[in-house]
């Protein structure tokens, strides 16, 4: 395969990266969902260190994604929102870490 | 944010929030208390506890670690009972082999002791168990308790066989006051705050 070739194939890489899960604080989140089944709202918040706000809005575009599963409901009459990534959100993350790999092997030095 | 990304860091750290309340070491330490009983009396009254204690603990997190803390499940990793059971066979195995070699070095009869070969290697078993708890949870002083049960327990039984019972109701107590006390600093570090509502997802 000629050099130019390989190059282009490399830099696309870059450029393919799924933008969703790229973003730092969203990284963190799936991250987190990445090691456990399923976390509360709370569990993330506090590990994470983001604000509410915050938090919440990256979970709307994780959840908008498709990769996280959000679960809302009552545990004796306390509201409780459980996340869990989905099939495609833990394949998203895997997938982002190999490209990663990938491409961070290639680097001199 | 946190600057911990490392996702097997994250893994240890997510497992280390199971013992930073210090109620597995209040569970630990009720079980070797009532071990006395097991060694006295002969009443098996640590095994309901297996069961009861665990049930007790949960309950206690749902109501007051909880709602600090914010909840995890861990994911499961494929262990199954059967491999545990496995491993634990084949470390006492090989464990009862180094023994018994030992026992051969000293000039010490193995043939007609391998009940007492076999026990030795299950004690010596225990540090290994916890060694592996405390490595896979980020939890060191574990590894101190499995030491302490298991070689500090041989160590005593070899010194004053009939009175074991009461080097686990030492060691019993400790290690519950040591999870009390940190159950308590928990509450220190991780005051209830009203306004950060468990729930805003």
């Amino acid at each position: 395969m000629p050099a130019k070739k390989k190059e282009a194939q490399g830099l696309q890489r870059i450029v393919d990266i799924d933008r969703v899960v790229h973003e730092p604080a969203r990284l963190l989140i799936l991250s987190y969902l990445y090691v456990v089944e399923s976390a509360d709202f709370l569990f993330l918040l506090r590990q994470t260190n983001l604000t509410k706000g915050n938090l919440s809005s990256h979970l709307i575009k994780l959840e908008k994604a498709g990769y996280v599963n959000v679960e809302k409901k009552f545990v004796e009459k306390i509201p409780r929102t459980l996340l869990s990534l989905t099939k495609e959100g833990r394949k998203a993350f895997h997938d982002y870490s190999q490209r990663m790999k990938r491409i961070f092997k290639k680097l001199p030095g | 944010m946190n600057p911990q990304s490392d996702l097997g860091a994250i893994k240890r750290k997510t497992r280390y929030l199971q013992f930073q309340d210090g109620l597995m070491d209040i569970l630990l330490g009720v079980h070797l208390l009532l071990t006395y009983f097991v060694i006295e009396y002969r009443l098996l009254v640590n095994i309901p506890w297996i069961v009861i204690g665990p049930v007790i603990i949960e309950a206690v997190r749902k109501h007051t670690i909880y709602p600090r803390t914010g909840y995890a499940r861990m994911a499961k990793q494929g262990t199954t009972a059967i491999r545990i059971v496995l491993v634990c066979i084949i470390g006492i195995v090989v464990l009862a082999a180094v023994t018994a070699l030992i026992f051969l070095l000293l000039g010490l009869p193995v043939q007609n002791n391998w009940h007492n070969v076999i026990k030795i290697a299950a004690v010596l078993f225990i540090p290994v168990i916890f060694g592996l708890l405390a490595y896979e949870h980020g939890v060191y002083r574990w590894l101190i308790y499995g030491v302490l049960i298991g070689l500090g327990g041989l160590a005593f039984m070899s010194v004053a066989p009939h009175s074991i019972q009461w080097y686990f109701v030492v060691l019993g107590a400790v290690i519950s006051l040591i999870g009390l006390k940190i159950f308590l600093d928990f509450f220190k570090k991780n005051p209830a705050k009203p306004e950060e509502a468990p729930d805003a997802g």
